[in-house]
């Protein structure tokens, strides 16, 4: 019975494989479009916030974080692209809402409104008292923080990003692997035909040992291509990464972040930093003045030794 | 940043599960206007539930006798229109006002009402949380706190 449904598996392995692969590619396809436009929007952002920093607001006394949040950030949002939806999602925006007297200026659906362009500006209006606060965050920490609010950032196509990279970067092994189960489970239902030869009419079992052949050769194929479907993917997966592309737009926003903190708070250190580095100040001249009496205690002993020796001789 | 995330301040949406936020948001729209905008007008037609998701802004209300109360502030989360959202007249009573740029969320008495059939627990949940809202209301405009 299970060898029955083993030599049902590798007969069809191939197709498998090979349905699986175009599967793969397309989905590969679509994350790395989503992630592409994720990235674009992120740096986007990132070189907004540094141009306005350097620019309208360089020499700008910051009285209030949250106002000068609130109105730097609603011009960061004009940088910004727009972002795409589900289809569905996309349909409602755009259909005007009948029921509403209020017209359609100012007017967006609540979708666009929450994951649109405004989404990481939600993101780091509900992380303000980090920018108002005077200590300097951890900025990887905050950045991973308003990056995991973004639904888009998290998962394209209702498809988690986390997920869909581990997936590929299992999946090169696994087609490798297919593709051995499927040579062997070839294999092994083909050798029970060798008992089928009659050693004494060695003419008349060419059929056998053909079917035999074909068989293995068949089998053989399915090796073949887990390692066409492996290196294509691994390929793929090098030329057009996610991971390291999704890295580098984590590291921006660090920075950018760290720019608009700096920019608030100036470079200059906090009070507690101030305490901190008195304190370490304080310790180096003991440390230094505890190595200076321990020198002079160990000339003091030489000479001590150098006096003890003179006498011994002496006597 | 996810709907659910954006709203979970809001007295009008606890209790409800994030699923549930979205069912109920689903159709509504955002406005945004800039500082000294006049949103509602006393007098003119209602007939929809404001939710603030951004910015400030300044509630007033006449007295029978005509003269104008107190404004309220209305901060992000806060609710208002509920008087032309829920009388029969679907006329609004009070003046609201931007007192800086806002965002506000505006949910259509068709989107609220549909939900009786579909989704009875939800509509229940949203009445008791407007209820809810009323009375706080009431509690702070016209109650001392007890002695």
């Amino acid at each position: 019975m299970i060898m029955h449904i083993l030599v049902n598996v590798g007969d069809n392995m191939v197709p498998f494989m090979l349905t699986s692969f175009l599967f793969a590619l397309v989905v590969r396809y679509f994350t790395y479009l989503s992630s592409s436009r994720n990235a674009v929007y992120y740096r986007r952002f990132c070189s907004a916030v540094e141009k306005l920093l350097e620019s309208d607001y360089r020499d700008v006394k910051v009285e209030d974080t949250e106002l000068w949040m609130n109105d730097f950030l609603a011009k960061v949002v004009h940088y910004l692209p727009e972002r795409k939806f589900k289809m569905g999602r996309m349909i409602e925006q755009d259909v005007p809402d009948p029921n509403s007297f209020r017209g359609t200026k100012g007017k967006e659906n609540i979708f666009n409104y929450s994951d649109g362009r405004r989404s990481i500006i939600h993101g780091i209006k509900r992380n303000m008292g980090v920018f108002v606060s005077q200590y300097a965050p951890d900025y990887s920490e905050l950045t991973y923080r308003v990056l995991g609010q973004d639904p888009l950032w998290r998962q394209a196509y209702g498809l988690s990003f986390d997920k869909v990279s581990k997936a590929f970067d299992i999946l090169p092994g696994l087609f490798v692997v297919a593709g051995i189960l499927g040579t062997f489970i070839g294999i092994a239902s083909a050798l029970p035909k060798i008992g089928m030869i009659d050693l004494s009419k060695i003419q008349e079992s060419s059929a056998v040992l053909t079917a035999f052949i074909d068989s293995v050769a068949s089998s053989m194929k399915c090796s073949i291509t887990g390692i066409f479907c492996s290196m294509s993917m691994t390929v793929l997966i090098s030329v057009f990464p996610i991971y390291s592309s999704r890295a580098e737009v984590r590291r921006s926003l660090q920075k950018a972040f760290e720019h608009i903190w700096t920019s608030i708070h100036g470079s200059s250190v906090t009070s507690s930093d101030l305490k901190m580095i008195g304190l370490l100040q304080e310790v180096n001249k003991n440390l230094t003045r505890i190595s200076q009496q321990l020198s002079e205690s160990e000339v003091v002993e030489e000479d001590m030794v150098e006096k003890k020796i003179k006498l011994l001789k002496g006597a | 940043m996810a709907i659910s995330d954006l709203l979970k301040s809001c007295p009008l949406f606890s209790e409800l599960f994030d699923k549930e936020i979205e069912q109920v948001v689903l159709v509504c729209s955002v406005f945004s206007y800039g500082t000294g905008t006049q949103i509602l007008t006393a007098g003119q037609q209602g007939g929809c539930l404001f939710v603030v998701l951004e910015g400030d802004l300044s509630e007033t209300f006449r007295d029978a006798k005509g003269i104008v109360m107190a404004p309220t502030k209305l901060r992000q989360g806060a609710v208002f229109g509920e008087l032309g959202f829920l009388l029969d007249g679907k006329i609004n009573f009070g003046d609201v006002v931007s007192l800086t740029k806002v965002s506000i969320l505006e949910i259509h008495e068709d989107a609220v009402f549909k939900l009786f059939e579909k989704n009875p627990r939800l509509f229940g949940l949203l009445m008791l949380n407007l209820s809810r809202c009323l009375a706080r209301r009431l509690k702070s405009n016209f109650w001392a706190p007890p002695l």
